[in-house]
């Protein structure tokens, strides 16, 4: 009887392993898309508009070494980026109700920023039945709420300038990198387990 | 589990605390101190047995972990009762673990210092009740949420655009038909009754961080008597190559139709975006209950449908929103299917995907099933099951008989999605019935006697065509003997151009011997020896004339 049922959670698993492996290629798919288009959307930044704000620029302490990606499991490193890109979308979506946006390219990175969302949310939800992992996860989101929140206040510090504007827009590409790094490392996990 | 986390009290025993034995004071013993927080409202409660106790008041201080630097809680100083509260606003930060720590006084003798166990604001905070608008229309409920706390909330600041908000629904007349849904901050509840009151109440959620607020208060409404025009229903997009056929159910007559769309991003973010729907091209001003727009004039990404209908009357309301991924609508490929007889009675059919679903491989994101037609290959009679399975086993069938089979892919949860297109039709005999043992029996003995016979039948086909093609090199002894000089060794491969005679007859001869010397002659007879030696290697018929006419002109060369 009790080999029975293991018989079956180890079914169960491998069945999930293969899945998510297929759905992590896909969410690693689309962090690449969204990676293009914040580069797109920094590449309408003039040169001489960057080299000004130089003196405005800030340390934001990106957590970058608390969110090492070998020292998780796979659903904490998810809410990581989870967090992340809801961070970043939050962010963005305060461009949309301010004068003058870049509407069309704002707008595409919005777009593929909420496509993933929805990818890692249902890649959330099916990991959420194996709940041991993402205990945890509460801290790790605190660090990333908290690097944004800097983020937050310097805008408002800096009465949300254009200048602060592109200042931000450079830190949000750098954490996007790691972000990045972070979903083709889930990948990989997902791989190989 | 989901309602105990929701319920974040901060439950703290206090340790007894007591005024310095100095002041002469009686012993205050709090009992317990508790902590809760609402959204960005923090209640401070305690007991203590220095009620009695005149002229006794408390003080609450806080910082965050490890700095060293108490601040003053202006809302909790010198209170005369044994609650205060403050905002989380005179917290500079709600993610950062803080100690809280208060203390009674009494003119200038103060007691010593009670330390709350340190802990985070943020992950202790409960979820409070969202604010809720509402708006009837005939058969719906427009809903408007703004997310718990205040405008300027800092507990949830970072959160605003991640809550989800959970409605329970009911009719006002009878509350044992509930039904709950899950909504954006601007959204639309649907299949409802007119002109019937509806009670509902909301409570805000953000789900993947397990984190439930409470219900608000319970709101009702009534729903608007039905509108001289229906909105159009059943709204479906479908996928061509190149085009998106955008369908709808109206079965009035004499009706135009408007659709338009809206980025899906736009839901998440709380406040009115009713200014961001778009008019979709080419579906404007429609007559008929379907549009057919190409595809690059949707870019990429997830929408939001929505049709309505106007007519002599006015203009309907809009109809239910369809979501409507551009992604998803190209990406259900139809599955590839295989069919193998396992025994007499039953098939095993196997479903996979397709090569290119699996390119794309997002049909992996959404659960798939799978509709399967089957049916006896000369009868119409056709059997449909839904599948979860890739294998499965198609049971009781009669022996020897054409089965066919089909299948398609469907999102599992949204059965009004279309799915794929269905796959090739595959068709599977089953195998024999009892016999088939002694069948199988019989053809390995056959195959096992055959394979002497086709070895032997082959090396004799091979030795025929090395003596055809492949001839010993040697031609025979008597053959040999009489072309030792120039042998032919391959009678059928010569491709050497045969060498023609050339003959001179020479008739005057004599009248040169006559006018010139012997030595001509012997000149002469020089030429005719070269040339019978050049001759000497053919052995044609010719050869053999022109070798007559030497001997034949050499008598007259004697005569001379």
């Amino acid at each position: 009887m009790i080999n029975k049922a293991f018989f079956e959670i180890v079914l169960v698993l491998l069945a999930s392993s293969t899945v998510c492996s297929q759905e992590l290629k896909l969410v690693l798919c689309q962090q690449r898309r969204v990676n293009q288009e914040s580069l797109k959307l920094l590449n309408k930044l003039q040169t001489s508009s960057v080299q000004q704000c130089l003196p405005h620029r800030k340390h934001f302490l990106l957590p970058q070494k608390s969110v090492n990606p070998h020292q998780y499991q796979k659903g904490q490193v998810l809410a990581i980026l989870h967090e992340m890109l809801q961070q970043i979308f939050s962010l963005f979506r305060a461009i949309v109700s301010l004068d003058g946006w870049e509407e069309s390219h704002t707008e595409k990175f919005l777009v593929e920023l909420h496509q993933q969302l929805e990818y890692l949310e249902a890649l959330m939800r099916l990991q959420a039945k194996q709940k041991s992992d993402t205990l945890g996860s509460e801290n790790l989101r605190l660090q990333v709420k908290m690097y944004f929140q800097r983020i937050h206040d310097y805008l408002e510090s800096q009465d949300y300038s254009s200048c602060a504007w592109t200042i931000v827009q450079v830190e949000i590409n750098r954490c996007l990198f790691l972000v990045f790094r972070l979903t083709r490392k889930l990948s990989e996990q997902g791989m190989e387990t | 589990m989901l309602a105990l986390l929701g319920a974040t009290t901060l439950m703290l025993v206090a340790g007894r605390w007591v005024l310095p034995a100095a002041s002469g004071e009686a012993n205050l013993k709090p009992e317990n101190v508790e902590i809760h927080i609402i959204d960005d409202n923090f209640f401070l409660k305690w007991n203590s047995s220095s009620e009695s106790v005149k002229n006794v008041t408390f003080s609450a201080d806080y910082q965050i972990l490890g700095t060293d630097n108490w601040k003053k809680l202006s809302g909790c100083q010198h209170i005369t009762s044994t609650k205060c509260n403050f905002s989380s606003v005179e917290l500079e930060n709600v993610f950062e673990k803080i100690e809280l720590r208060i203390r009674a006084e009494e003119g200038n003798n103060t007691s010593t210092w009670y330390e709350v166990e340190p802990f985070v604001p943020f992950l202790e905070a409960q979820i409070g009740p969202p604010d809720v608008h509402l708006e009837a229309e005939d058969k719906a409920i427009i809903l408007s949420i703004s997310p718990p706390g205040t405008k300027d909330s800092i507990m949830w600041a970072m959160d605003r655009s991640s809550f989800r908000y959970s409605v329970v629904i009911w009719k006002n007349s009878s509350s044992l038909e509930e039904r709950t849904e899950t909504v954006y901050p601007e959204d639309k509840i649907y299949k409802l009754s007119p002109e019937i009151t509806y009670c509902l109440k909301v409570k805000a959620e953000l789900r993947l961080q397990s984190r439930v607020g409470c219900y608000s208060p319970v709101y009702c409404i009534n729903t608007t008597e039905r509108h001289k025009v229906p909105s159009p229903e059943n709204i479906q997009i479908n996928a061509d190559n190149q085009i998106y056929v955008l369908k709808w159910d109206y079965p009035y007559e004499n009706a135009t139709f408007q659709a338009q769309w809206l980025r899906a991003f736009f839901k998440k973010i709380p406040g009115n975006h009713s200014d961001k729907w778009k008019q979709i091209p080419n579906c404007e001003n429609v007559t008929s209950t379907h549009c057919v727009f190409p595809r690059e004039v949707s870019s990429r990404g997830i929408y939001y449908v929505r049709v309505r209908a106007s007519n002599g009357n006015g203009t309907s309301f809009w109809s239910e929103e369809k979501e409507f991924n551009t992604e998803m609508k190209t990406i259900i490929f139809p599955p590839v299917i295989s069919v193998k007889s396992v025994t007499d009675d039953s098939l095993h059919v196997s479903v996979g995907a397709s090569e290119e679903s699996e390119n794309m491989s997002v049909n992996q994101l959404y659960p798939l099933i799978y509709e399967v037609i089957f049916w006896e290959n000369t009868s119409n009679a056709e059997r449909k099951v839904l599948e979860k399975r890739t294998n499965f086993i198609f049971p009781d069938l009669k022996p020897l008989t054409v089965y066919c089979v089909k299948a398609r892919a469907l999102i599992e949860n949204d059965r009004r999605n279309k799915g794929s297109s269905f796959s090739d039709t595959v068709c599977e005999k089953t195998k024999p019935g009892n016999t088939s043992k002694t069948w199988l029996i019989v053809g390995t003995c056959t195959a096992l006697f055959s394979i002497p016979v086709v070895i032997y039948v082959v090396s004799v086909f091979l030795r025929c065509v090395k003596y055809v093609f492949f001839p010993s090199s040697k031609p025979p002894s008597s053959v040999d003997e009489y072309f030792s000089d120039q042998p032919l060794r391959n009678l059928l491969l010569s491709t050497s151009e045969e060498q023609t005679e050339r003959c001179f007859i020479i008739e005057n001869a004599s009248i040169i011997t006559e006018i010139e010397e012997t030595d001509e002659i012997d000149e002469v007879h020089k030429k005719y020896s070269s040339q019978t030696s050049q001759d000497s290697g053919n052995y044609s018929n010719e050869d053999e004339n022109s070798g007559s006419k030497i001997s034949e002109e050499f008598p007259q060369q004697d005569s001379v």
